[in-house]
């Protein structure tokens, strides 16, 4: 990089160096899913898993269980089913959300497994799970990986249009995380003509329950799966659903007891800050100022549960996190197609098929809707996200 | 793989019973006794978070690859036991 000596005050890197990115166009880019990449990350799963420090943080051992052999194995074998040479792009640049603090650390793993030289920027905002991931990926590179530092740096800087237009300039693939803000952001500041972009701008999610069905489950388990979904990352996730769309006979009783198992719960353990109490009152406002005539039931401000909404795309204007529900009545699962549009990703199922709501969006040619899941599991972690393979479309096929 | 980074339990001269009562022991940071005993969420170390290095701990131990079915049924000591041996590990 020509302004090398002008950036490298400004961005601090908390694994590699500016080598890696200056020497990213001579650095051989890997197969995809290489013996070394995923050895690699195996070491790193033994790191992090024996790290009692990293098992204070359920999402760092939940990734470093994503990445032990084992697991990255399976998707190796997937890939080379293709009996084609698939190899790494080239250098990837990767800008990760200031929401998930662990999402950077899944990023990298797709664009390493793919055979990139991939370096990633991490939110401003200094979080504990950052940290402890960064420092046994220097333990590993230290240990015996000595041949995987040409392959990775993580950095941080502050929005800095100068280094974001230099670090574009050179990639080969770039893959966008944020608020749709900072994807367009990001859409304004070119990069060459080869390269391809990724981009995984703001979404919501939904949750489906039938409610016979739910009748007939343990309340204070579904709670706590629910929980995992929204509350456990402030309902900030793309995935932490916003909509919770009520199906079959037994509705009231069977939302009267959800709400009830899941405030029990919220209340124990869910450290809400103020603000979160004004943005829901506000973001409530809002709705009704728009035309809705929505009623918020339930009596504090843990758990905003609002009623009265029909399934209208535009109520996902208005979603707030911090535990903010919109709760729907509905009297098939085709009622939430307005719903499924295109910013919605997951579908999460309480007593509902979840192969029978992908059929419906398929056949009915939702615009949305790109992962069903049963309900806990919308933080899983996926090769698939957004619809895309991410291992695949972080490479390239070599046809021969 | 790197010295630092391989198991204890990998050691050859412990028998598949000491192994497999060692991965529980550190994987779920609990003492010896009464360890075949334990359930899934029966003591407060074996959450999902220690349920996730116990597996970890297991398919290093013994070289395997668990099937996600099998990751999910792991709910006991007992049944660790015969899950093992649909991989051809004899506890």
């Amino acid at each position: 990089m020509q302004q090398d000596s002008d950036f490298q005050g400004r961005v601090s890197f908390l694994c590699g160096d500016w080598q890696v990115v200056a020497l990213s166009g001579r650095t051989p880019v890997l197969p995809a899913c290489s013996e070394l990449v995923l050895s690699f990350f195996d070491a790193l799963s033994h790191t992090l898993m024996s790290s009692r420090e990293a098992r204070a943080y359920p999402d760092v051992v939940t990734w470093a269980f994503w990445i032990r052999r084992a697991s990255l194995e399976k998707a190796a074998r997937r890939i080379s089913k293709d009996a084609r040479i698939r190899v790494g792009r080239g250098f990837a640049l990767h800008i990760a959300p200031s929401n998930v603090p662990v999402n950077f650390a899944v990023s990298m793993t797709s664009s390493l497994l793919a055979g990139n030289i991939t370096a990633v920027r991490v939110p401003s905002r200094e979080f504990e799970q950052v940290r402890i991931i960064c420092d046994a990926i220097n333990s590993v590179l230290g240990s015996g990986f000595e041949a995987m530092r040409p392959y990775l740096a993580v950095m941080r800087y502050g929005h800095d249009d100068a280094i974001n237009a230099s670090l574009s300039s050179m990639c080969d693939l770039r893959v966008v995380w944020g608020g749709d803000a900072t994807v367009a952001a990001f859409r304004a500041i070119a990069i060459p003509p080869r390269a391809i972009e990724m981009d995984f701008p703001d979404r919501h999610s939904l949750c489906v329950v039938d409610s016979s069905e739910y009748l007939k489950m343990d309340p204070s388990q579904v709670a706590l799966l629910f929980y995992t979904d929204t509350y456990y990352s402030d309902q900030n996730a793309c995935s932490s659903p916003r909509a919770v769309i009520w199906l079959g006979s037994g509705r009231e009783e069977a939302r009267e007891r959800f709400y009830k198992a899941l405030h029990d719960l919220v209340f124990k353990r869910y450290a809400m800050q103020p603000i979160q109490a004004v943005d829901k009152l506000n973001a409530f406002c809002e709705l009704a100022a728009a035309g809705f005539r929505p009623l918020r039931a339930g009596s504090d401000n843990l758990l905003w549960r609002i009623e009265g909404c029909r399934a209208d795309a535009r109520l996902m204007d208005f979603k707030q996190p911090g535990g903010y529900f919109f709760d729907i009545d509905a009297s098939s699962l085709e009622d939430a197609l307005p719903l499924m549009d295109k910013r919605c990703q997951t579908v999460s199922c309480i007593g509902v098929d979840p192969a029978e709501v992908a059929r419906m969006a398929a056949a009915h040619g939702a615009r949305g809707v790109d992962r069903v899941v049963a309900v806990g599991h919308t933080m899983d972690l996926s090769f698939t996200w957004d619809g895309f393979d991410m291992i695949e479309s972080m490479s390239r096929i070599i046809d021969a | 793989m790197p010295e630092a980074f391989r198991h204890e339990s990998r050691k050859k001269s412990m028998t598949n019973k000491e192994k497999y009562i060692n991965c529980f022991t550190q994987a779920l940071e609990v003492p010896a006794e009464g360890v075949e005993k334990l359930e899934y969420q029966g003591v407060e170390s074996w959450d999902s978070v220690g349920h996730m290095s116990l597996v970890a701990a297991l398919e290093d131990a013994f070289g395997i690859q668990m099937d996600t079915d099998d990751i999910v049924d792991l709910s006991s000591f007992e049944k660790g036991i015969a899950i093992m041996k649909k991989y051809g590990v004899e506890i």
